[in-house]
């Protein structure tokens, strides 16, 4: 009997991992949603746009907390492009097997840079300044959810407000990529950092 | 019984008309048929001014109501696709500035209210019972508007408006009683115009009723004085050539009694 117990105790541990990625929590599905809507607050450079049938690309590099959350994303369009979710590697990783191959690494960070969207997941904290540099200039709106990420660099900062997701925006950083994000995006900012800091701290 | 005393009523009310109609002057009847037209045609146009009015206000109400709701489905698209209801509330505060609105209200795609305003905080009361697709409605005293809230051809959220009548029913009262009084003011202009202008047609006619007594009491001598070129003219025409006929046929009779009486003189 006690053998039987322990023989599905572990079946059930070791079967868990294999099941497919879980049902994304709400938070998350949530972020998904918003990281499409963004899309549609931010105005990027022409040349980073294009003109033709280039997809949308929302990169998302470290320990992919989404799951299924950008399902009900994928299929839609936005001002006529297809939408694409890449999921990278933690930098560190990418780093230790650019070691081995240089060529792969550097194809790597061509990726991350043709990205529009870059989520920054919260396992890659320690390698946030390198990720935020490979990136820079090249108009890519960088996203992250720890604390201190708009002081590092990056431009938008997931926040959670009492189970509530809310975000905090660097006009500095937006700037600073060349992209332009519309007042009415500004406006729900928990936070604005940047020329308009007369704003400072916001309440609600 | 009744249908009787009904009858009897109604051939009692046209008697009465009958003996009015008999017994008025040419000069008041003139004047009754001119006001009566005038006034059934004033009352006409009123009636169809007032109403082309009625069905434009309530046009352009809709028509504003309308752009105000894109205007904040518009800006609280954000809102609302962050998921911000303080924004959305916000947004909707604007709204103060409309006196007529009572109630404003940001709707998500689950249909549930999102952020509301409600003027003077009326209380939940004015809110619409279900949610329309983009359109808008007369009714319950209210106009209702009802917007999508697009965000790049999906829609998101609603937004509705709701707005009292009461200024609209207030201006048409207003304009109502403008009408009625240049109604009155246009009828006694043509009182007095119409009371004028019926000598037109009295005069000759009271004329040739004057001579017809002189003459009927034997002045054969008089003739009437009407020169128009109209039926009356030739009336008047043709009554002193009855007349001139009448005193040559009368002085014929005369002589010839003259001359039987001298005759029967001579004779004796």
């Amino acid at each position: 009997m006690k053998i039987k117990t322990y023989i599905l105790f572990t079946v059930l541990l070791v079967g868990s991992p294999a099941l497919a990625d879980p049902t994304a929590s709400r938070e998350y599905q949530v972020k998904a949603a918003f990281l499409y809507n963004f899309i549609q607050f931010v105005d990027w450079p022409k040349e980073k746009m294009g003109d033709g049938n280039e997809p949308i690309i929302i990169g998302v590099i470290g320990k992919d907390p989404f799951g299924d959350a950008f399902d009900p994303i994928v299929d839609k369009e936005i001002h006529g492009k297809k939408l694409l979710v890449k999921r990278f590697m933690a930098f560190e990783e990418l780093k230790k097997t650019g070691e081995k191959d240089k060529s792969l690494l550097d194809r790597e960070i061509e990726s991350l840079r043709k990205c529009h969207l870059l989520f920054i997941c919260s396992s890659e904290d320690k390698s946030i300044s390198e990720i935020l540099n490979s990136v820079k200039d090249h108009s890519v709106l960088t996203i992250g959810e720890v604390q201190g990420f708009l002081e590092a660099g990056g431009i938008v900062n997931f926040v959670m407000e009492e189970k509530k997701v809310r975000f905090e925006i660097s006009i500095t950083a937006a700037k600073g990529a060349k992209l332009k994000i519309r007042s009415q995006l500004l406006r729900l900012a928990k936070r604005v950092v940047g020329e308009d800091s007369g704003k400072g701290n916001k309440n609600g | 019984m009744d249908r009787k005393k009904k009858q009897e009523k109604h051939s009692g009310f046209r008697q009465m008309i009958m003996f009015v109609l008999h017994n008025m002057t040419i000069k008041h009847k003139l004047i009754s048929i001119i006001m009566a037209t005038c006034i059934v045609a004033l009352l006409l146009a009123g009636t169809v001014f007032i109403l082309w009015e009625w069905s434009t206000l309530r046009h352009t109400m809709a028509q504003n109501l309308s752009t105000q709701a894109e205007m904040i489905a518009d800006n609280c698209k954000a809102a609302v696709a962050f998921e911000d209801a303080m924004d959305a509330k916000k947004t909707l505060g604007a709204l103060k500035a409309e006196t007529s609105i009572v109630f404003g209200g940001v709707y998500g795609k689950d249909g549930k209210l999102f952020a509301g305003y409600y003027k003077d905080n009326i209380g939940a009361g004015v809110q619409p019972s279900e949610l329309q697709k983009d359109r808008y409605s007369f009714g319950e005293g209210f106009l209702t508007v009802f917007k999508p809230i697009v965000l790049d051809a999906d829609t998101i959220g609603t937004v509705c408006l709701r707005s009292d009548l009461q200024p609209m029913y207030a201006m048409l009262k207003r304009n109502i009683k403008v009408i009625i009084s240049l109604l009155f003011l246009a009828s006694m202009a043509a009182y007095f115009v119409s009371s004028r202008l019926q000598r037109v047609i009295s005069g000759p006619i009271l004329s040739l009723a004057e001579s017809a007594i002189t003459i009927g009491k034997g002045e054969l001598d008089h003739r009437v004085n009407i020169q128009s070129g109209d039926e009356i003219g030739h009336l008047a025409s043709s009554f002193n050539e009855m007349t001139e006929n009448l005193r040559k046929s009368t002085t014929s009779i005369d002589n010839l009694n003259r001359e039987i009486a001298e005759r029967k003189q001579v004779e004796e």
